[in-house]
């Protein structure tokens, strides 16, 4: 699955760091999405979209990768 | 200040992931408390051992006591291990989950396929191997998924 995550991210300016931060969750787990070798659970998606302010389908396509 | 680094000075080491834990900072404290009921387990069940062979002459109840003493701190341990599981971010769970798989399987091939080599001549082994061996296999398996994911 593809995701915009490291777009959103860079376009606030915020490190892995800061992110996984914000998120409660590692930074290897931030990295691991970014680069698309792991796909995060349903809690942790809604976490980055309400983070992002976008739906799920808007950061996570399903269609690609 | 761009906070933003290049994906290569981003991607952490497998070894500073090992040196420093990896996970959050919860997930750390539970990784350091396993650890130590760990720790006091394998130097228990060192001394125990020790100590029941020698040849001090131990009481009946004694003897049980420093029997039962290294599994209580296994089952701490054990406790421990499944607190961090349990509040483990989502992706150490999954190392985790990888390397207790690869631990079990190496294990139960290792001595499902070893009583066969026993039965055409190899030397028979203990349980300790056994165990030994499943045991490095899962940290084995702990290494290759935090590799994949790091």
């Amino acid at each position: 699955m593809k995701n915009r995550l490291r777009v959103l991210r860079a376009e606030r300016e915020w490190s892995q760091a800061s992110l996984a931060e914000k998120l409660q969750v590692s930074r290897q787990t931030v990295n691991a999405i970014e680069t698309g070798k792991y796909d995060p659970g349903l809690p942790l998606a809604f976490k980055i979209s309400r983070l992002f302010e976008q739906q799920i389908e808007e950061i996570f396509d399903p269609e690609e990768g | 200040m761009n906070e933003m680094n290049s994906k290569k000075t981003e991607q952490q080491s497998l070894w500073s992931m090992i040196k420093c834990g990896s996970g959050t900072a919860q997930d750390r404290r539970n990784q350091y408390r396993f650890t130590a009921w760990m720790l006091a387990w394998a130097i228990s069940l060192v001394a125990a051992t020790w100590a029941l062979k020698s040849e001090f002459d131990f009481s009946h109840p004694l003897d049980w006591f420093i029997a039962i003493v290294p599994t209580t701190f296994g089952i701490a341990g054990l406790f421990a291990y499944l607190r961090f599981l349990r509040e483990a971010d989502e992706m150490i769970r999954r190392i985790q989950l990888e390397g207790l798989a690869i631990g079990f399987g190496v294990g139960v091939l290792f001595i499902m396929g070893y009583l066969l080599l026993e039965r055409v001549g190899a030397p028979a082994i203990n349980s300790h191997d056994t165990v030994a061996i499943m045991m490095l296999a899962w940290v084995f398996g702990q290494l290759m998924a935090m590799r994949r994911y790091r």
